[in-house]
């Protein structure tokens, strides 16, 4: 009964229904009927270009998408050549001659099915196929534009590379293989999307990461059942742990190859995929969210102090609001008499409660922020420039906001930018606690705290606790978490992150 | 490096069984105030020995030798967990109650609590003792606060446990709860992924952690014994600088009493063979809120809670506990089985949790409804008490540190201090209150005037205390006539003595001299110079037109 009830909803609940996966279709030896087919495969589209040829009384045809390939290339390296080879009578003989002898590029691959064909066509390749054989050959001619190597917008560093990622993966991974130069390196490609096809490059050092880590990835990816992949974010939570209602993301991202590359030497695996300028990091751990690139650029006890401030920014964020909230309403003897004066006067003179007020500045923000990430970058500029006027002058006079509340909102606004990665938790955080700190002062802060912490305590990333190295403590990999050791103390043993204290069969706590 | 637990489970049981018998005599139970707790938790007791003796001598006649495995002992423990988990609420919302007073619902908060801790228990040992370790690290640093900031000041003088010293009572009922800390610290061992995998150091750390927590133990079993003080337990608080700590001192106290429920939560459950078997299961955790719902249904039943709350606070925690915290765990059992969606799951959490916020709700109390107080003053005449008020003066928004004064006659302190938030319709914030100046009259019965400040949690003990001729007319001339500042004339007391008479005297100092029974009580007298036109006291201190 239960199953009919399934069957029956799967019918009729649109956009769930699971394509069946066809057969796949083996090329014949007619080359009419193999155009035909891939004529109806994609529909007659427009941009589907077959180029008939008649090669000394053999036919051939030469199929690619228009705007993915490189004419030129076709040009001179494919078509120029056939033309200028003797064919004989034997067909697979020809293909092998042709593969082999006539064109002057090394990316060829025999396929053999009709879904191959799809595939490398709309990859960029031209397939060739030839009159009376079974097979076809497609060969690499890509040529789309692509945006060129610039610098990132959101990993921005003072000392180092300033070049990001772009959207074309092969480039992606060129920009590795120049920081790498080992061969340990590998760059292993799957695919993922059912309608996409997306290309997908597992980059990791084979002598670094563990072998079980890479494994429990792609069998991870394999598994993910998901129909399109168009950003970074569509993998993630198919990558992740279990524990989907976590704020906090056990798989790190980023735009630079420096970062990946480091990252890399540690142990750690990188995702990047076709079409998206940024790589992601597996297995990431909470400390990582505080370190970056310029740390290692910085004198130790620089990058350390700074390393310290990005803590303090990050607690500060989440509950300074909260905090604000908690003190004026419950626990006012906690305030100097000179600021208790000030703020009371402030709070004597507003129509709301403290915790409407800062509810309200923070929902302002978070309007006015979004609205200026969305806009063009002028109209986003008048959109702070009348934000700021509106919140920071007129509403304080008018009397309708607190200066101290502003300030306080404010402050943890700005602090929560401090780490980029960490905006989406903090953001929702920031009003969880303050909710708390209205209803129950420090007593509900307090609470909520835990279940944050409780939270982040029980994840895990690919079989690591996600506090490592604080708890679980290894007291080794503590010198690049609280402070950041010289480089000659971080050379002699480096860290890895399958040495981490704490770490289980990544297996163990994956997604079900 | 050592991997192997420190302890065996059988040691542990013991240790944890002496350290619950030691709780029960620090805080000795209030049987007029509450049956269930009284009859409760001692037949618990009581039970748990008997059943802990009968199993070790039954097996024992069968075998002629001690060889009690933790198997044979895996029901007595999970009757000790439950009872340690009573216990541990009970503890806490007296806690809460003596603190927070009346301004936030204690049963919320537990309610609250309660719930963060199922959330723990679900999440798993290990996630558990990570977190311990995360709290045991901030203990330290609030037992490091504590002796710096109040230690070394203020150890001579003895306040009992459960009447004044409420942030005492935080830290002390943060010490026992430790073991429960040193209990995660232990189990963890047998735990993969645990913070003791890293071997010695830990081991190191848990040991000196035991035998502090023995020595505590047995200092206070010796206290209770011999009538001997055992000195971590008799520091008295009211130290202005260690309130500044109290957010603090709150979070690590309820991070480590999450701690607790979590672990006995997830004890009770039943999944960890470490240090017993018991299978519990999750019906059993429905059951028991149900029951507990039930008895906060019946209030008749004489509790404590009954008599602090309104019965309708106490008919919606009941709700609560009847339906909504049984219905959380069975949404968390059809999530498990996957017959619910967590993103259901999370919405209708956030409605139970918006629901009980609109249940219960709070009255705290806003800064704009109170009246900031910075200086009293107390007159005596024959029969009544006249006391003036220097208060804050957040209507007038010409300037920041406008201040008024605030009459109020009664038979008493108190009295007039109630007159004063009854007709004002304020409530008094008397926590940045600078002095308390008597007249004559009243400082010869220093005793009367000041014991309503003696008893209030609110005050800081560092206030001054001064005598003058006529309170009233002197707090009028300091606000209208002659300019002098609350701060000012709080200097003025502050000031030592240069001579003998002039001496600094706060109502921490009169606590001291109340109990101790020998110090003399000196007073600095304040008295208005007309020819110069200023405040002096005993000629060598002298307030003018703001300038000291």
């Amino acid at each position: 009964m239960y199953e009919f009830i399934r069957s029956f909803k799967e019918m009729y609940t649109p956009g769930r229904k699971r394509i069946p996966e066809p057969e796949p279709q083996i090329i014949t030896r007619s080359l009419d009927h193999n155009i035909g087919y891939i004529k109806r495969m994609f529909n007659n589209a427009s941009d589907l270009t077959i180029h008939e040829m008649q090669l000394e009384g053999t036919r051939a045809a030469v199929i690619s998408i228009d705007n993915l390939i490189s004419k030129d290339t076709l040009a001179f390296s494919v078509i120029k050549p056939l033309f200028s080879f003797r064919f004989g009578n034997d067909p697979e003989k020809n293909l092998d001659s042709v593969c082999n002898k006539v064109l002057y590029t090394d990316d060829i691959t025999r396929i053999r099915t009709f879904d191959d064909v799809s595939r490398y066509i709309l990859s960029g390749f031209c397939v060739i196929a030839v009159e009376g054989s079974s097979d076809m050959l497609s060969v690499g001619i890509q040529g789309f534009k692509s945006r060129s190597i610039s610098e990132p917008e959101s990993d921005v560093i003072q000392r180092g590379s300033k070049e990001g990622f772009v959207e074309a993966l092969h480039t992606n991974m060129s920009m590795l293989r120049r920081r790498m130069k080992t061969p340990s390196l590998m760059l292993d490609i799957i695919t993922a999307g059912r309608l996409s096809g997306t290309e997908i490059c597992i980059c990791y050092l084979a002598d670094r990461a563990s072998s079980e880590i890479v494994r429990e990835l792609k069998r991870r990816l394999d598994a993910a059942d998901i129909e399109t992949v168009l950003a970074a974010g569509y993998l993630v939570p198919y990558i992740e742990d279990k524990d989907s209602l976590s704020p906090f993301s056990t798989v790190g991202i980023t735009e630079r190859p420096d970062t990946v590359c480091g990252k890399l030497s540690e142990g750690r695996i990188a995702v990047m995929i076709d079409g998206v300028p940024s790589a992601l990091i597996v297995p990431y751990l909470f400390a990582e969210y505080f370190q970056t690139l310029d740390d290692y650029s910085n004198r130790p006890y620089f990058a350390t102090f700074t390393r310290w401030l990005k803590f303090a920014a990050f607690f500060l964020s989440i509950l300074l609001p909260g905090v604000f909230v908690a003190l004026c309403t419950f626990d006012q003897e906690m305030f100097p008499s000179l600021m208790l004066n000030k703020i009371a006067g402030a709070v004597a003179s507003t129509p709301l409660s403290l915790m409407g007020e800062m509810i309200i500045i923070q929902f302002i923000y978070e309007i006015m922020r979004e609205s200026g990430l969305r806009m063009p970058q002028p109209l986003g500029y008048a959109v702070s420039i009348v934000g700021g006027l509106v919140i920071g002058d007129t509403a304080i006079n008018a009397g309708l906001i607190g200066a101290p509340t502003l300030m306080a909102a404010a402050m943890a606004a700005i602090c929560s930018y401090v780490i980029p990665n960490l905006y989406a938790p903090s953001a929702i955080l920031r009003f969880g606690f303050t909710i708390a700190g209205g209803f129950f002062g420090i007593w509900g802060i307090s609470i909520l705290f835990c279940i944050v912490f409780i939270n982040i305590c029980s994840k895990t990333s690919f079989g690591i606790p996600f506090t490592s190295p604080v708890t679980p403590f290894g007291f080794s990999s503590l010198r690049d978490v609280f402070v950041r050791a010289g480089w000659k103390i971080l050379s002699s043993s480096p860290v890895r992150i399958q040495n981490m204290p704490g770490t289980s069969s990544p297996g163990g706590a994956n997604n079900e | 490096m050592n991997n192997k637990a420190f302890i065996s489970s059988g040691q542990l049981f013991i240790l944890l069984f002496v350290c619950k018998i030691s709780e029960l005599i620090l805080f000795p139970l209030k049987l007029n105030d509450s049956g269930y707790v009284g009859i409760l938790f001692p037949s618990l007791m009581i039970l748990s020995v008997i059943s802990f003796i009968a199993v070790v001598f039954s097996d024992y006649c069968k075998r002629n030798q001690f060889t009690s495995d933790i198997k044979a002992i895996a029901p007595v423990m999970s009757i000790f967990f439950i009872y340690s988990l009573l216990f541990h609420l009970y503890i806490f919302s007296d806690f809460i109650v003596e603190i927070t007073g009346n301004s936030i619902p204690a049963l919320m908060l537990l309610f609250l609590l309660f719930s963060a801790a199922a959330y723990g228990a679900v999440k798993g040992i290990e996630a558990i003792a990570r977190f311990s370790a995360i709290v045991f690290v901030s203990i330290l640093i609030a037992s490091a606060l504590y002796f710096i900031f109040l230690y070394p000041s203020f150890m001579p003088d003895t306040v009992s446990l459960k009447n004044e010293g409420s942030l005492t009572n935080g830290l002390i009922i943060s010490v026992p709860l430790c073991e429960e800390l040193a209990f995660l610290f232990i189990l963890s061992g047998n735990t993969k992924g645990s913070i003791l995998r890293s071997g010695f150091i830990w081991n190191c750390m848990q040991t000196i952690f035991i035998a502090a927590l023995i020595i505590l133990i047995g200092g206070a079993i010796g206290e209770y014994l011999t009538g001997i003080p055992f000195p971590f337990f008799h520091a008295s608080d009211g130290s202005g600088d260690l309130q500044r700590f109290r957010p603090f001192l709150v979070s690590v106290t309820i991070a480590s009493v999450f701690c607790t429920l979590s672990v006995e939560l997830y004890l009770i459950r039943g999944s960890v063979p470490v240090p017993a078997k018991i299978r519990i299961k999750n019906p059993s955790l429905i059951i028991f809120s149900l029951l507990f719902g039930i008895y906060l249904i019946f209030s008749g039943i004489p509790s404590l809670l009954n008599t602090i709350y309104d019965s309708r606070i106490m008919a919606a925690v009941s709700l609560i506990f009847v339906f909504i915290l049984p219905s959380l765990f069975v949404l968390f059992q059809m999530v498990r089985r996957k017959i619910l969606r967590p993103v259901k799951l999370a919405g209708i959490t956030a409605f139970i949790i918006s629901a009980s916020l609109v249940l219960c709700s709070c009255n705290a109390r806003q800064l704009n409804q109170r009246i900031i107080v910075q200086g009293i003053g107390i007159d005596k005449n024959e029969n009544d008490y006249r006391v003036t008020l220097i208060a804050l003066d957040t209507d007038t928004q010409e300037s920041e540190n406008s201040v008024k004064l605030i009459y109020s006659d009664g038979e008493d302190v108190k009295a007039a201090l109630t007159a004063v938030e009854n007709r004002q319709g304020r409530k008094l914030m008397l926590s940045q209150c600078l002095f308390i100046m008597l007249n004559s009259s009243a400082a010869a019965d220093i005793e009367s005037a000041v014991s309503f400040f003696t008893g209030n949690n609110e005050i800081m003990k560092t206030t001054n205390i001064m005598t003058a001729d006529n309170t009233d007319e002197l707090l009028t001339k300091a606000i209208t006539g002659l300019g002098y500042t609350s701060e000012n004339i709080n200097v003025l007391s502050d000031s030592n003595a240069i001579n003998q008479r002039n001496v600094h005297f706060s109502l921490f100092d009169y606590i001291s001299s109340r109990k101790s029974k020998k110090k003399e009580i000196i007073i600095p007298h304040v008295v208005e110079d007309k020819e110069t036109s200023c405040l002096r006291t005993d000629r060598n201190t002298i307030v003018s037109a703001n300038q000291l």
